[in-house]
């Protein structure tokens, strides 16, 4: 493109109360053409002339660049009542002024009619949404509650073979990053406790609080955190594609309720598979301490094992078991949700997906420390 | 044959929260008939057939079939209405989880008795009507997006429907087959009695199948022709209408896109 000889310019002549603009050049759109405004900030131009003639004799070769300049230039003129004449322009580039010329569609007014809002106005469309989106989360959960009552009675459609995939997904398809995860952990702890009880003189006690702190703690919340990135953004992108694709639509008018037939078997399915992971992971997380114990505090492995079945009850087992079953059910209700209220659109896909990773973290930190706090009233 | 028209829609008004989309919307449609729904692009012919298949309960008004208002009926009436209904959406909306013979077979497992043998046997007759046969075991991704259509017409088709709705059926479809469609629903009127409630803004076809026709305005926001085609073509003397069905437009008709 830089092989033209021209660059573009423009001319004005005033004669009489007439502006002639005369075109000339080549205008192309990855070249610097003149824009109207500039002359109309310097002050070229006269208010009393009454019509704007163009010439194009001398143009070279003109496009969409040339357009923007005959806009800004009309508009000027229109907003002055000030005759713009057209005629001479080359037949292609007449016709293009006519169609932008066009009216606004009314449709267009429906979007955002008062502009940009206010502080105010956003800090209480946020306030609506949050209230919108707790009615959501409120009336999926009756939803599903009422589903589930639909299973029991034998009323509701359920695919087994969906819950046996969701369990596949989140149980054996995760055993390698969840064990990964945990071992790492469990060494981790059981460095930090040897160090600090080291100084105390009861390194002894290592087993102890790597067993505890990984059955009662770490064990449900590292398996729900992987879980959440895992199976809940999987769940909500499927969901969601299903929805851009009217799939769900297409279940929903042959009478099968969605919610039946693709968030029950999730939401089951991720409430068995949740506690059987942790035993999983607590198991990984107990077998990095026993590897540290063994290397740092050169404790046999037979008093590591008698350390953690004299100091771990059934109780703390089965309350960690108990709460990562509402994990599950968390992550799959979070992944669910996002899905099922997925934008019709590639990018609102995205958004579910990222909001039910986010939305489940955050609720199983939330009833994790609800689960702590009754245990504690409850001394679990 | 009863007087009450198989479907009715009486003052409806559909919205999308606050946004209305189309109000005053009120016709008949007669057991048997193929009505086309058409209008220019964004003037809500998709939200009207959502609003008639239950998707979404009109803001005001009915959609009445047979007589019973489908809103107001309770879950169960709900359902055996849509037990009557076969609805092919416009990318074919079929379970990318299921190949064609699970997704064909659903709706025959969920509203009959058969036995697998014969589910199968119903299966590979609806997808040999689609020009389909032979492709039981492939999945949906495995299909290109006409076939993928054809494929959500035999699911819409297994109950042998009283009611068909197509949402925009030529859409993505080379012109024999959009033809070949077209012969498709007229037979399967001829054959069953079927209703069928097609939207579409395709003249060819408009003009092939339709008995009866209902333009909606973008700018008036509800019906402003209703009647057969041809008839619309000849007599109306709305210029949007005449306009429409005759494919002019305005001065340049690509600045009324």
């Amino acid at each position: 493109m830089s092989n033209y000889p021209y660059a573009s310019q423009v001319q004005l002549e005033e004669t009489g109360d007439t502006l002639v603009i005369r075109l000339m050049g080549v205008w192309v759109l990855d070249r610097k053409a003149p824009a109207f405004d500039a002359f109309v900030q310097h002050g070229d131009l006269r208010d009393d002339i009454n019509e704007i003639l163009l010439e194009t004799k001398n143009l070279e070769d003109w496009d969409s660049s040339l357009l923007v300049f005959l806009n800004q230039a009309r508009e000027w003129a229109n907003k002055r009542s000030i005759g713009f004449n057209c005629d001479c322009l080359p037949d292609g580039l007449g016709r293009l002024m006519l169609q932008t010329q066009s009216a606004v569609d009314s449709r267009t007014e429906a979007k955002d009619p008062e502009g940009e809002p206010g502080f105010a106005e956003e800090v209480g469309q946020g306030t609506l949404k949050f209230l919108a989106d707790c009615s959501a989360f409120a009336s999926f959960l009756g939803e599903i509650v009422i589903s589930f009552f639909r299973l029991l009675v034998g009323r509701a459609r359920m695919r087994w073979v969906d819950c046996f995939r969701a369990m596949q997904d989140t149980g054996p398809m995760a055993l390698p990053i969840v064990g990964l995860i945990s071992f790492l952990i469990g060494v981790t702890l059981a460095f930090q406790a040897a160090d600090l009880l080291e100084e105390f003189g009861s390194e002894y006690y290592t087993p102890a609080f790597v067993g505890l702190a990984m059955v009662r703690e770490m064990g449900p919340i590292m398996t729900g955190i992987v879980l959440a990135g895992r199976t809940g953004a999987a769940f909500a992108s499927t969901i969601g594609s299903m929805k851009v694709a009217e799939e769900i639509d297409a279940l929903q008018t042959m009478g099968v309720p969605p919610v039946d037939y693709l968030v029950l078997p999730r939401v089951i399915g991720l409430s068995i598979m949740t506690p059987l992971m942790v035993i999983y992971s607590n198991a990984l997380g107990i077998l990095g301490g026993m590897l540290v114990s063994l290397v740092k505090l050169n404790m046999p492995i037979q008093t590591y094992i008698q350390e953690i079945f004299l100091n771990i009850t059934a109780t703390d087992i089965s309350s960690g078991l108990l709460k990562s079953s509402a994990f599950g059910m968390i992550i799959a209700y979070a992944g669910c949700l996002r899905g099922m209220n997925c934008d019709t659109s590639s990018t609102g896909v995205g958004r579910a997906t990222t909001s039910a990773v986010v939305t489940s973290l955050l609720l199983i930190i939330i009833f994790n420390s609800l689960f702590a706090v009754i245990y504690s009233i409850y001394k679990i | 044959m009863s007087d009450i028209p198989h479907i009715e829609v009486k003052d409806m008004v559909c919205a999308y929260g606050d946004y209305l989309v189309l109000e005053d919307v009120s016709f008949k449609v007669n057991r048997g008939e193929i009505l086309v729904i058409m209008g220019r692009s964004g003037c809500g012919k998709s939200t009207l057939l959502k609003h008639m298949i239950g998707l979404r309960d009109p803001a005001e008004g009915q959609v009445l079939y047979s007589g019973k208002d489908f809103a107001a009926s309770s879950e169960r009436e709900k359902k055996s209405l849509l037990r009557k209904f076969g609805v092919l959406y416009q990318g074919g909306a079929l379970w990318s989880s299921m190949t064609l013979e699970e997704n064909v077979s659903f709706p025959l497992e969920e509203y009959t008795n058969l036995k697998r043998r014969q589910i199968l046997e119903i299966v590979d007759m609806k997808l040999s009507q689609v020009g389909l046969k032979g492709f039981q075991k492939f999945y949906p991704a495995e299909l290109s997006g006409g076939m993928r259509k054809r494929a959500g017409l035999a699911r819409a088709m297994a109950l042998d429907p009283e009611v068909l709705f197509f949402d925009e059926p030529s859409s993505g479809l080379d012109p024999v087959s959009s033809k070949r469609l077209d012969d498709l629903i007229l037979s399967l009127r001829d054959i069953f009695n079927t209703t069928v409630v097609v939207v579409t803004h395709e003249l060819d076809s408009i003009f092939a199948i339709a008995d009866k026709a209902v333009m909606l305005s973008p700018q008036k926001k509800t019906i402003i022709a209703q009647g057969n085609p041809k008839t619309l073509l000849e007599e109306s003397d709305n210029p949007v209408v005449t306009e429409f069905l005759s494919r002019k437009g305005g001065r340049f008709s690509t600045s009324n896109l």
